[in-house]
C-alpha cells in the first residue's frame, strides 16, 4: 500500500507550481491558440515529469538508472540537434523564397532585424549570465525556435526549457510587441511610403538555384552554419524542384507534424521544477521581450539609415519584417500600412524581408556557434 | 567576472552583427545580379520563340 502511495507523499510545491505552468501552457495554447503545436506537447511533458518518480524520465533507483522515453527523446533528437535540423528540412520545404527574389533589398532586413540577438546577448551578461548562456538567451531574437534550440542544446542545455517557451510565446506575440516599438520609432508620413509593386518575374530555374548557392555560399563564409542552413536549404530545393511534389509535401505535413510532437514533448522533458523555478527563468521570459523589441528597433533604424542614401524611399515599417517570425510579421507589417493608408500594399515587400529573415536568423546562429563555440 | 564577459559579449556582439550584415550584403548584390541575369536570359528565350514562331 505504501508503494501507491509514494509519488502523492513525493509531491513538492515545486512539483505542483510545474504542473500548474504545464497546464498554463496547454491553457494559452488552446484558449489563445499561441503557438499550440509546440506549447501543448511541451505543457503536457512538463505535467509529466514533475510527477515524482515519473517513469517518463531518468530515475535513480537503488543505485540503478531507469531509462525514461522522453529522456531518450531528449538524448537522441536535441543532444544530436537531430530534430531541429530536421524541422528545417520542414520549414524549408514551406517557405516560398520568390518574394525575396523579386525584392532582393529586403535581404538587407533579414539581417539587419536580427539585431537583438546580439544586443541581448550584451544585456544577459549584465545580468550574470556567462557568455554561452548569453549566447543561448539572445538567440530567442532570431524569432525562430528550431534556430533557438539548436543554438541553446549546444550551449546552455539546462536552460532549453525557458528560452524555448519564450521563442514560441514571443514568436505568438509578435502582433503586440512590434507595433508600439514601429510607432514609436516612425513618422506618420514614414509609414505611408507607398511601395511600387514589381512585375519581375522570377523563373524556375532561378528558384532551383537559389536555395544551392545560398547553401554554397553561406558555409564557405561560415561553416559552422552550414547543418542549418543546409538543412532549411534542402528543405526548399524539395518544394522548388517540381519532381519530388509528394516528398515535398510529406516534408511540410508529416514530417513536420511528428518532429514538432517530439520536438515538443523532449523540451518539456527539461521543464523540472529544480531547474524552471529559478530567478533566472523570469531573466530569460524578460530577455526574450528585450530581443524581439531590439530585433524591432534593429530592422527600423536600418531601413531609415538606407532612405537617407536611397532617392525611391522604402517604408521602414519594412525592416522589422526582418524578423523570422514567418508569416505572422509580414502580416503584421501589412496590416499597420494599411491601417496608415488603405490603398498600401505592402505585404510582398513584408514576405520577402519575412523570408530573408529566416536566412539572417540561421546565418546569425551559425556566427554566434563559430564566435562562442571555442570560448 | 561580470566585466570580463560583458567586454567579450560586446566584441562578439559587435563582430557578428557585422558579419551578418557583411553576409547578407554579399547575397543582395549576388541575387540582384543572378536574378536580372536569369529574367534576361528568360526574355531573351521567349524572344527567340516568338521569332522563331513568326518564321
Amino acid at each position: 500500500m505504501q508503494e501507491l502511495l509514494n509519488g502523492i507523499f513525493a509531491l513538492s510545491i515545486g512539483n505542483v507550481v510545474m504542473i500548474g505552468v504545464g497546464a498554463f501552457l496547454i491553457y494559452i495554447a488552446i484558449s489563445k491558440e499561441y503557438e499550440p503545436a509546440l506549447l501543448i506537447p511541451i505543457g503536457f511533458s512538463t505535467i509529466l515529469v514533475n510527477i515524482p518518480f515519473s517513469s517518463a524520465i531518468d530515475q535513480w533507483m537503488g543505485g540503478v538508472l531507469h531509462r525514461g522515453v522522453l529522456s531518450i527523446f531528449f538524448d537522441i533528437g536535441i543532444i544530436t540537434e537531430i530534430f531541429p535540423l530536421l524541422i528545417f528540412i520542414a520549414v524549408g520545404a514551406m517557405i516560398d523564397f520568390g518574394p525575396l527574389l523579386e525584392h532582393p533589398i529586403m535581404f538587407l532586413f533579414g539581417a539587419a532585424a536580427q539585431f537583438g540577438i546580439f544586443a541581448t546577448m550584451v544585456v544577459a551578461t549584465l545580468l550574470g549570465f556567462d557568455i554561452k548562456q548569453a549566447a543561448s538567451i539572445g538567440i530567442i531574437g532570431s524569432a525562430d525556435g528550431p534556430t533557438s534550440i539548436y543554438v541553446a542544446g549546444r550551449f546552455a542545455k539546462d536552460l532549453l526549457g525557458p528560452i524555448s517557451v519564450a521563442a514560441y510565446s514571443y514568436m505568438s506575440l509578435v502582433p503586440i510587441i512590434q507595433p508600439p516599438v514601429i510607432k514609436a520609432l516612425t513618422t506618420r508620413e514614414e509609414r505611408r511610403i507607398k511601395m511600387a509593386p514589381k512585375s519581375l518575374k522570377v523563373n524556375k530555374t532561378a528558384r532551383i538555384i537559389f536555395p544551392i548557392l545560398v547553401t554554397i555560399i553561406a558555409s564557405l563564409i561560415a561553416p559552422s552554419a552550414a547543418a542549418l542552413i543546409g538543412f532549411l536549404m534542402f528543405g526548399n530545393l524539395l518544394r522548388e524542384c517540381g519532381v519530388l511534389n509528394s516528398i515535398s509535401k510529406t516534408a511540410q505535413t508529416e514530417l513536420a507534424n511528428i518532429i514538432t510532437i517530439l520536438l515538443g514533448l523532449s523540451i518539456g522533458s527539461t521543464m523540472t521544477a529544480d531547474k524552471f523555478l529559478q530567478p533566472r527563468t523570469l531573466y530569460i521570459l524578460l530577455l526574450g521581450v528585450v530581443a524581439f523589441v531590439f530585433d524591432t528597433a534593429g530592422g527600423v533604424l536600418f531601413a531609415k539609415f538606407l532612405n537617407l542614401f536611397l532617392r525611391n524611399k522604402i517604408n521602414p515599417m519594412l525592416g522589422a519584417a526582418g524578423i523570422s517570425a514567418f508569416p505572422m510579421s509580414a502580416r503584421v507589417i501589412h496590416q499597420l500600412g494599411r491601417k496608415e493608408d488603405p490603398t498600401n500594399y505592402l505585404l510582398m515587400y513584408a514576405v520577402g524581408a519575412n523570408v530573408a529573415g529566416q536566412i539572417g536568423s540561421v546565418l546569425a546562429g551559425g556566427i554566434l556557434i563559430a564566435l562562442v563555440g571555442n570560448l | 567576472m561580470s566585466n570580463v564577459n560583458f567586454l567579450l559579449a560586446l566584441k562578439i556582439g559587435i563582430t557578428g552583427y557585422l558579419a551578418l550584415i557583411g553576409i547578407l550584403l554579399l547575397f543582395y548584390i549576388l541575387l540582384t545580379g543572378f536574378v536580372k541575369f536569369s529574367t534576361r536570359s528568360d526574355s531573351n528565350g521567349s524572344e527567340k520563340g516568338k521569332g522563331k514562331a513568326s518564321e
